[in-house]
């Protein structure tokens, strides 16, 4: 970092909450706190939902995702669009008719009031875990690569967006928004061109994509069945779908942000653009990662991007070993090498039998390249107390740092930390009105003043933004339960999108068998989350399938 | 309806619903197969 990242970083991120506070000075009632007053055009409901979506871990480990996995994750994102459809058609209008401040306030109109207080505890419970981790996940990376303090970076990162969601609430969210999902998607349109142009001159971008596939990682679009396999055409289009329903139609954090559209078109229009437009951002940026692969195939790569989990391995009697797997690995790099360039001038040539010749040299100098990898993964894990084996999340920035020019390595940290405080400032002023609208309003002080609500709103959302940063300040300490919170995220939603299709969809059922079935339908996921070892984006359909039958079958 | 609140007007300013959702669909179809089409071509 030189002083030209320091100036683009600072001024990026400046300029773009001083603007958001500024556009959103002065005082407002509990509609305009929670919603923006009903202001926002299209586009920047669209925006605004994709950068709720889009966390800082989106643009680190997504891009390392494809480094070491390929592009197949893309299709965890191919129910999207449908999902967006279905929302525009079925929830956004019930929303707006039921004039609600949060998505669970319609649960007892069509249910009862147990119904709506559980699925926003239910809420409250996994978006109030997850706003910690939103927090903590990029902040050790950037503290482990930039040698920032963990603790200052969380309380930068959580500080700022207190500071701006409390005092300007959902219109500021949207605002800084706005620009924060128009700097990330122009910092990975600069990233693309730029790591292309780190290329060998006389590689084509085809040759390039060639190379990527002889190491599997243009695995795109599969259309192999089975529950086992987390990322396929169908489980993408089911899974994923379901889980898009159940979180931009249930989940306050985007609820909040699209309700804050002028009207009914504007905010279906915002979620269309989300549509339209997630699966070519995700393509872009797993290409990216996929590049950046290309790239380290002819320029040597660090024995592991986490290199400081090396530097404690070398302080303990293991250092000889690491310096062996170290030896070997330069001999690795250097065959693959010579076996990527043979490709690549088979390609060049256009001789295919050379290609195939090629092809299966490079398949085996690679499988070289990961014995080592796996090797000095194992011995990191017997090396070092709580160790970090997977170095996905680095390659992407630690690419960044080495190999991007002065003034780039500042515009994708500041992509990073856009992403970072877009996604909890959805998060923390979605719970701070959950709080208030579905259980302070609610069930302890109903007749209070709407300036009595606000000034209670803007301390909940203070104080789940501080809740925020101390879990992720004392994460380090949480391993088990940081995977804990990763997977509660998947648990929840099917069951909660089960109580919104029934309050929707059936007009029969009453709100005690919804809600019994509802903790039943939880309790089923648990077991087969602990039991089975089915992939985590079917959890959603078991759930929701589960609350739709159970809840028309029990005699209550 | 004319005494309709602002924020439940509900007709899209280009086009027409139904073609706006045809475009969003076709689109991810047409990636789909863009998908399926570059793992053929290079895996």
């Amino acid at each position: 970092m030189n002083a030209l990242d320091w100036v683009v970083l600072f001024g990026t991120l400046g300029a773009i909450i001083g603007y958001g506070i500024w556009k959103t000075r002065g005082p407002a009632d509990m509609t305009g706190y929670l919603l923006g007053g009903y202001q926002d055009r299209w586009l920047t409901v669209g925006l605004s939902v994709m950068a709720t979506q889009a966390s800082a871990i989106t643009f680190l480990s997504t891009p390392g995702q494809a480094y070491a996995d390929g592009m197949r994750f893309v299709q965890f994102y191919f129910g999207l669009p449908i999902a967006m459809v279905i929302l525009s058609i079925a929830f956004v209008p019930r929303f707006y008719r039921s004039r609600v401040l949060t998505a669970y306030e319609l649960l007892e109109s069509r249910f009862d009031l147990k119904t709506r207080q559980l699925a926003a505890f239910l809420f409250l419970l996994q978006r109030g875990l997850s706003a910690g981790i939103t927090i903590y996940a990029p902040a050790i990376v950037l503290s482990k690569l930039l040698g920032w303090s963990l603790n200052l970076t969380c309380l930068a990162i959580g500080g700022l967006v207190i500071v701006y969601t409390v005092a300007g609430g959902t219109r500021a969210v949207s605002q800084t928004q706005k620009h924060q999902m128009t700097v990330m998607l122009l910092g990975m349109v600069v990233a693309f061109v730029v790591v292309l142009r780190r290329l060998p001159p006389d590689l084509s971008f085809g040759n390039a994509l060639s190379i990527a596939g002889a190491f599997g990682k243009m695995n795109v679009v599969d259309f192999s069945g089975g529950l086992g396999s987390r990322y396929t055409f169908w489980s993408g289009l089911l899974g994923g779908g379901f889980l898009a329903m159940a979180y931009f139609g249930t989940d306050q954090s985007q609820v909040q942000r699209y309700l804050s559209g002028r009207s009914v078109t504007e905010s279906r229009l915002g979620l269309l653009f989300n549509g339209l437009f997630k699966v070519p951002m995700q393509f872009l940026i797993l290409l990216v990662g996929v590049m950046v692969f290309v790239f380290y195939q002819f320029n040597p790569p660090p024995l592991f991007f986490n290199e400081s989990e090396l530097a404690r391995v070398a302080r303990t009697p293991h250092a000889a070993e690491l310096q062996r797997l170290q030896a070997e690995h330069q001999t690795a790099v250097q065959a693959r090498r010579s076996e990527v360039d043979r490709l690549a001038g088979a390609l060049r040539a256009h001789d295919a039998a050379a290609v195939d010749r090629a092809r299966a040299g490079v398949q085996a100098a690679a499988a070289r390249f990961d014995d080592v990898r796996a090797r000095t993964k194992a011995l990191i894990a017997a090396s070092v107390p709580r160790p970090e084996t997977n170095d996905a999340d680095y390659v992407f920035l630690s690419f960044v740092l080495a190999n991007l020019p002065r003034g780039i390595v500042g515009l994708l940290l500041a992509v990073i930390l856009c992403a970072a405080m877009s996604s909890t400032a959805s998060e923390l002023t979605a719970l701070g009105g959950c709080t208030v609208v579905d259980f302070y309003r609610r069930s302890l002080r109903p007749n209070e003043s709407d300036a009595h609500y606000v000034r209670v709103a803007r301390a909940c959302t203070g104080a789940w933004g501080a809740l925020a940063v101390l879990f992720a300040v004392f994460a380090a300490l949480l391993d088990n339960l940081i995977q804990a919170v990763n997977i509660l995220g998947s648990l929840f939603y099917g069951t909660i999108l089960g109580i919104f299709l029934m309050a929707f969809f059936s007009r029969r059922v009453r709100g005690t068998p919804v809600f019994v079935a509802a903790l039943l339908s939880q309790a089923l996921v648990v077991v087969v989350w602990l039991t089975t070892s089915i992939g985590f984006l079917w959890f959603n359909v078991i759930g929701c399938a589960a609350v739709l039958i159970l809840s028309q079958v029990l005699p209550l | 309806m004319a005494d309709e609140p602002r924020e439940l007007h509900d007709a899209p300013p280009f086009l027409s619903w139904r073609a706006i959702y045809a475009i969003v669909l076709g689109a991810l179809a047409v990636e789909a197969v863009l998908g399926a089409i570059l793992t053929a071509l290079y895996s």
